[in-house]
């Protein structure tokens, strides 16, 4: 039995490789390997060295879009998963119509971003028509009508996760707790929380990678208006690669750039899980 | 046995997955001739009424595919790269064209281009005729002559002419617009100006068309003669840009701050509802004006003026007069396909039913020989655009945006004018935009 599973798993891993190669490794290759050209088609082009790399900086529009993106990032990580996790402690205590509430929650996870950005495009202008202006005017009014927009997509599914990781907390552990006389306090601070760590991690580095990825949303809600100061990373690239004429080379070495960046993010967090799953 | 059959089912496992990977690829019928359509505006003629008689009479299909505003450069790129690209695309003139270089065929032995009545219209290089301009279009300032007509009629009016003909130079215009705003509400209008769009994609009507006056003239004091390349652009005449864009915000339907909400649409619906009297626009937007539903404007109302920025010598000018619509065919497709795509072209350009459609629904006003003085379009707008062309003593505006270095100096220079009406950037830095990123675009790309 051992033998032949050795004899033909070249041929059951077959498929899977073929499909990998296609959709995923070919496209990548493919993807860097144009980031060194200059080209209209992805099938003809005219090799140009780090050029486009070089091209990427020649303005700070691709830094500004960065630190956009950064800022927004860090505000949006911060503010996804203290909602989530307030909710989550609020549906695991048995109120009534629990379930109700969770997937009334978890919803807003369902809906398309581009159908999600022009929903709340309508609700946002709504809310600044009385003051004469929308969304556009001001890049600031962007910015947080882009946090908004991700906090209401994203706590659901990030309560989910919390939600799963509290009721995993052993009863045992928590009645100890209680006879030891912990207060509400403690038990938040001493149990529950160090025992969600896992769940702390993965919803922190879910909601990073998302922060940095959002595109349609972005596209949807304001367009990188006014200007292209509210135009985040995927959406800069996009617009370098699809908008420009001539510099679709340069897009492409802005997206090298931005998965390498994603990249680095993914490893750090599979770092610190791993070790996590060690200690425990 | 079982041996085999394993391995019949992986290979057929092998060979589903990549065909899935592929995709299924798409097989042309043998006789379609695929036009990729620069103008959303009137897709639907292309699709319900001329596709249609086009097969009856030819037994040819014809697949019409349109990109959404603003995205033909982007939808061009990716259906160039398919198995079965579109035979006849637009390009928009020098600039669009050294983009697709690699991809238009030579057309001087077309019977397309055989028609056009004046052959030095076609874009072309080296002794290869490139692209073939198939629409002549003119903008300006459209009025609603009805709104004007009551406005001079008002006892307390502070002009002394008696109609909008007599508006000739900027200060008229502006003692006018200036005058009708505050009247507006006995004249029942909601501004003298439709809103100045300025929603993604729809700040066109700026950062391209109303930037072309100052740029033509400041080209022509240059002595730069029409098409030629420059590399410095030094907004001389900024001010007198300033002057009308003022003019248009201050005097407008919307306010500012609402303006980065507003749409091309939307402006031209606010011109044919009557909200506005006057809207810069083109003729291609007489169906825009025309289709609105509880349209309020007759045919015989609908004027064009020149845009008037306070330059000196400005009485002579005309409308601005041009195009960027130009048709290439397609290089690297068979030459069966290249000649059904001359077949077509042709066709629709010189058969009756093909002139009828030119000239009832597609509005055009061609540059082909093909076309009787009674077969010109009969909208109020290219009429008046035909009228302007005729008229004497007065010069056209040539579409000297044609030589803007890049569409990224557009796309910048709008975000400064909506930067400037937002009062983050004062006039001079909107200048110092205009000319420093000329000079980078303008590197870049030469």
């Amino acid at each position: 039995m051992q033998k032949s599973m050795r004899r033909y798993a070249p041929l059951f891993v077959l498929p899977a490789l073929v499909c990998f190669t296609i959709a995923f490794l070919i496209p990548m290759i493919a993807g860097v390997t144009l980031s060194f050209f200059k080209f209209t088609t992805v099938l003809d082009g005219t090799f140009v060295g780090v050029e486009n790399y070089k091209l990427a900086f020649i303005n700070n529009e691709f830094a500004t879009s960065l630190w956009f993106n950064v800022r927004f990032t860090i505000i949006s990580v911060i503010t996804i998963n203290i909602g989530a996790f307030t909710l989550a402690m609020l549906l695991t205590r048995g109120l009534r119509g629990t379930n109700t509430f969770r997937t009334i929650f978890f919803m807003p996870n369902l809906i398309g971003g581009i159908v999600l950005g022009w929903i709340w495009q309508l609700i946002i202008n709504g809310f600044l028509l009385p003051k004469g202006v929308t969304i556009v005017t001001d890049p600031k009014y962007g910015f947080w009508g882009l946090v908004v927009l991700m906090n209401w997509q994203n706590i659901g599914y990030m309560m989910v996760i919390y939600i799963a990781g509290i009721q995993n907390i052993p009863t045992e552990l928590i009645e100890a707790a209680r006879i030891d006389g912990a207060g509400n306090r403690t038990m938040l601070a001493n149990v529950i929380l160090p025992s969600i760590a896992p769940s702390i991690t993965i919803c922190t580095f879910l909601t990073l990678t998302s922060g940095f990825r959002l595109f349609d949303q972005n596209l949807a809600l304001t367009a990188g208006d006014p200007g292209k100061q509210t135009e985040m990373l995927a959406l800069n690239i996009f617009n370098t690669f699809y908008r420009r004429t001539g510099f679709e080379g340069v897009g492409q070495a802005k997206a090298v750039i931005f998965t390498i960046l994603v990249a680095l993010i993914a490893l750090t967090q599979l770092t610190i899980s791993r070790s996590r799953e060690e200690e425990a | 046995m079982k041996k085999t059959l394993l391995l019949c089912l992986l290979a057929l496992m092998v060979v589903g997955s990549l065909v899935f990977g592929a995709g299924v690829q798409e097989r042309a019928p043998a006789k379609e001739v695929y036009f990729l359509n620069f103008k959303p505006e009137i897709a639907d003629v292309y699709e319900s009424k001329i596709a249609p008689v086009f097969e009856k009479e030819t037994g040819i299909k014809l697949k019409v595919v349109t990109a959404a505003s603003g995205t033909y450069a982007t939808t061009l790129k990716s259906e160039l790269a398919k198995n079965n690209p579109p035979l006849i695309f637009q390009t928009n003139g020098p600039v669009g064209l050294a983009n697709s270089r690699d991809y238009t065929a030579d057309l001087s032995g077309t019977e397309f281009y055989k028609i056009l009545s004046d052959k030095s219209m076609a874009l072309g290089e080296g002794g290869e005729v490139l692209a073939i301009p198939y629409a002549v279009e003119g903008y300006g300032i459209i009025y609603n002559d009805a709104i004007m007509r009551a406005y001079f009629a008002l006892p307390n009016k502070a002009v002394r002419i008696n109609s909008a003909d007599e508006i000739n130079n900027f200060a008229l215009l502006k003692a006018v617009v200036e005058d009708m705003q505050k009247n507006r509400g006995v004249l029942g209008i909601q501004g003298v100006f439709a809103s100045t769009s300025m929603a993604a994609g729809n700040d066109w009507r700026w950062q391209t068309h109303l930037v072309n006056v100052p740029l033509y003239y400041e080209l022509r004091s240059k002595g730069i003669p029409f098409g030629t390349k420059t590399r410095d652009f030094d907004f001389t005449y900024g001010p007198q840009m300033k002057n009308i864009w003022d003019l248009y915000l201050n005097n407008s339907t919307t306010a500012k701050g609402l303006l980065g909400a507003k749409s091309v649409d939307d402006a031209m619906a606010e011109f044919a509802l009557g909200q506005a009297a006057m809207v810069q626009n083109g003729n291609w937007g007489a169906s825009q004006i025309l289709g609105v539903k509880g349209n309020k404007v007759a045919d015989s109302d609908i004027k064009f003026m020149p845009i008037y920025i306070g330059a000196a010598g400005e009485e002579k000018i005309g409308l601005c007069v041009g195009t960027e619509n130009y048709l290439c065919i397609n290089k690297k497709v068979s030459s069966e396909q290249q000649a059904l795509a001359d077949q077509f072209l042709t066709w629709l350009f010189s058969s009756a039913s093909g002139k009828a459609f030119v000239k009832n629904d597609l509005m055009f006003i061609t540059p082909f020989n093909t076309f009787a003085e009674n077969e010109l379009p009969t909208d109020p707008l290219a009429k008046e655009v035909i009228r302007w062309m005729n008229k004497s003593g007065v010069t056209s505006i040539s579409w000297d945006f044609s030589v803007i270095p890049s569409q990224e100096w557009k796309t910048q220079f709008g975000a400064a004018l909506g930067d400037y009406i937002n009062g983050r950037k004062n006039w001079a830095e909107v200048s110092r935009v205009a000319t420093d990123v000329w000079r980078v675009e303008f590197d870049l790309t030469n």
